[in-house]
């Protein structure tokens, strides 16, 4: 009895160490990179503005009733329902093309997917000025239209809700199509033979079968493209040209134009309390859906 | 009884893999019909052939006189009992059973009449809620074959349906199972690398290596009349003589001319199950007599094996006997046995 204690002291600073040790990195990245930045966040949100920028330390809730203002609940309004559209689109397109790949034969599979990302190897803003050749007045779609005699004026497909919405889709897509992917993949194929012997014809094993079962995949890609959809303040900023305000314009106007720290800090928290709700409520069906592997 | 599936020279290949080789079989109305044989010798090919999941090469499917190559899978009248089970994980018990009939746009009332028949015939009362990993897979074999069954179908097809199964359970399962396929009336083909299994529960077994059928026969023939050298081995125990057969004998280095009037001339082997063979401690006088030295005897309660060691033979031949019995290891004995009994099989 008493050797069986010693033994388990003994064990016990060890086992500590190996904990601190798999921990650690994970750990400290998280305490550096997203502890602190939160708790910054949310103590400038407190706080009254310095006139040149940064904070001045006299605690206030006057940041948070500026937010409630009917114009920024606006702009996230219309922020939610572009990053929205966004993500509904990218699911339209996104699902077939997930689909697609898993019915490949296994050798194409791994290039499919490598197309996929390949855009995301170029620097972001390069891509999101090419949007801009390809829609403005002179651009290559507007003389494609003219050329086949569909318009005699030079159309420009820019600076409005559409193009903010074509070019976050293009930044955004492959994270949609990755957890569908990864989520279609992994339904065992002898269940659509099962549903198929059982007498449904394709289609109705994809509403059945497959729909239900890619549900994690479809939420995953879903959180992937809206939280940075609404963030974005990049393709507002090139395609939308000031047409189109979102948050992420607004709290970077904060930070660098108004200098109102503490107002962009609330923005910020707003977005950041969106967020959450919806890894909560990923969390839930992926807790779920685990259940059923 | 009428046939039912009638399989006519069918072959798949996958590659350089022949799966199926134009292999023929005909199945009979209400028949518990076993297919057996090693692993990859192409009895899943051929039950997923009949389930429409494969299309042959070449050769023909009929079903009750209509040709199934080419019908879709959802359009026949089969229905297959996966060995995964394949059981839908976002449904319930009761959901899965019911997909079948929800497929078939039944009116809600008999879905619910033909699940809650089906739920009570396979033993799931209470479980109609349960997701399938919240059951075990005793449940869930039950489940697989409730799902299958409640479709009514003209054939069912089951791919090795206990190979997942404890081995108890499964002794239990093997005889619920001719129950059930008594009790609905359907025709079951059952998969299997089990050959007890297949002995203890079919009507027929159909023998297959390496794609081809090598013998069709009810348990009894195959275990006392195999045609085949493969089906002699795989089914039961069997010792072998390798000899040859001339003027209607059999002669072996150790046998001098044992009557076998029936056999055709040429290479043969001589097979006889161990229960065949009588042992005596003195020589009697008839050709058909080994004689060897025991090797060693080992007593089961009802049966005893004994080892006997032949003079120039690698292996010893197996004897078993009803009741005790013993002899000393190294003491000569006498094998004997009724030439009716042994068979003769080309070599
Ligand atoms: N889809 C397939 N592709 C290639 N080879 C296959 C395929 N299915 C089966 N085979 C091959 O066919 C042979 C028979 O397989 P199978 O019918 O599964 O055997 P069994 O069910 O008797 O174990 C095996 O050699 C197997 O490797
Ligand atoms: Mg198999």
């Amino acid at each position: 009895m008493t050797k069986r204690l010693s033994k388990a002291d003994r064990s016990r600073p060890t086992r500590w160490v190996g904990r601190l040790l798999t921990l650690g990195p994970g750990g400290l990245y998280l305490t550096l990179f997203l502890a602190v930045p939160l708790a910054v966040i949310v103590t400038y949100s407190f706080m009254r503005r310095g006139t040149f920028g940064g904070v001045v330390y006299q605690p206030t809730l006057e940041n948070y009733r500026r937010a409630v203002d009917p114009l920024f609940l606006r702009i996230l309004w219309d922020s939610v329902r572009i990053g929205g559209l966004t993500t509904l689109l990218a699911l339209l397109i996104g699902y077939p093309a997930a689909f697609a790949i898993t019915k490949l034969p296994t050798r194409w599979r791994l290039p499919a997917l490598v197309a996929i990302v390949l855009p995301f190897w170029s620097n972001f803003l390069i891509r999101t000025y090419a949007w801009i050749v390809l829609l403005n007045r002179e651009g290559i779609l507007s003389k494609a239209l003219r050329a086949v005699g569909l318009t005699d004026e030079p159309v420009g497909f820019l600076y409005n809700r559409g193009s903010v919405v074509v070019g976050l889709l293009y930044a955004y897509l492959p994270l949609m199509i990755l957890p569908l992917y990864a989520a279609l993949d992994r339904i065992d194929p002898a269940l659509d033979e099962a549903s198929a012997d059982l007498g449904a014809k394709p289609w109705r094993t994809f509403i059945r079968v497959t729909v239900p079962l890619s549900l994690p995949g479809m939420t995953a890609g879903s959180i992937f493209v809206f939280v940075p959809s609404i963030g974005n303040f990049v393709v507002p900023e090139l395609l939308g040209g000031g047409q189109a305000v979102m948050v992420g314009n607004l709290i970077r106007d904060q930070f660098l134009r108004a200098r109102d720290w503490p107002f962009g800090a609330v923005l910020s928290l707003s977005i950041v309390g969106l967020m959450m709700i919806l890894l909560v409520v990923q969390a839930v069906q992926l807790k779920r859906t685990r259940a059923h592997a | 009884m009428p046939e039912l599936v009638h399989i006519a020279k069918v072959t798949k290949r996958f590659g350089d893999v022949t799966a199926v080789d134009a292999v023929d079989l005909t199945i009979e109305e209400n028949e518990f019909f076993a297919l057996l044989g090693p692993s990859g010798c192409g009895k899943t090919t051929l039950l997923r052939i009949l389930a429409g999941f494969e299309d042959p090469d070449e050769g023909q499917v009929l079903l009750g006189g209509r040709d199934l190559v080419g019908v879709r899978p959802y359009d026949r009248p089969v229905n297959m009992m996966f060995q995964s089970y394949a059981l839908f994980p976002h449904l319930t018990v009761w959901q899965n059973i019911a997909y079948g009939l929800v497929e078939e746009r039944l009116p809600k009332r008999e879905i619910e009449q033909r699940v809650g028949e089906v739920i009570a015939k396979v033993g799931l009362e209470g479980l109609e809620s349960r997701k399938p990993h919240q059951i075990s897979g005793g449940q869930k074999q039950r489940v697989a074959l409730a799902r299958a069954i409640v479709k009514r179908p003209r054939v069912l097809l089951l791919d090795e349906p206990l190979a997942a199964l404890d081995k108890k359970i499964r002794a239990d399962m093997q005889l619920e199972l001719k129950r059930l396929q008594h009790e609905v009336g359907i025709t079951f083909v059952v998969v299997t690398h089990d050959q007890e299994e297949a002995m203890s529960m079919a009507d027929r077994v159909a023998v297959m290596n390496q794609g081809r059928i090598l013998q069709v026969a009810d348990p009894i023939t195959l275990y006392e009349r195999p045609a085949d050298y493969f089906v002699a081995q795989f089914i039961g125990e069997m010792n072998f003589i390798a000899g040859e057969v001339r003027d209607g004998r059999f002669f072996s280095p150790e046998l001098e001319g044992v009557p076998a009037p029936d056999a055709d001339a040429g290479p043969v082997w001589l097979a006889l199950r161990p229960e065949k063979i009588v042992l005596r401690e003195s020589p009697g006088a008839t050709p058909v007599e080994l004689e060897g030295r025991v090797e060693t005897t080992t007593f089961f309660g009802s049966l005893t094996h004994c080892y006997v060691r032949l003079p120039g033979r690698e292996e010893p031949v197996v004897v078993t006997a009803p009741g005790p019995r013993t002899f000393q290891p190294g003491a000569t004995v006498w094998m004997t046995w009724r030439p009716e009994d042994a068979v003769l099989l080309p070599r």
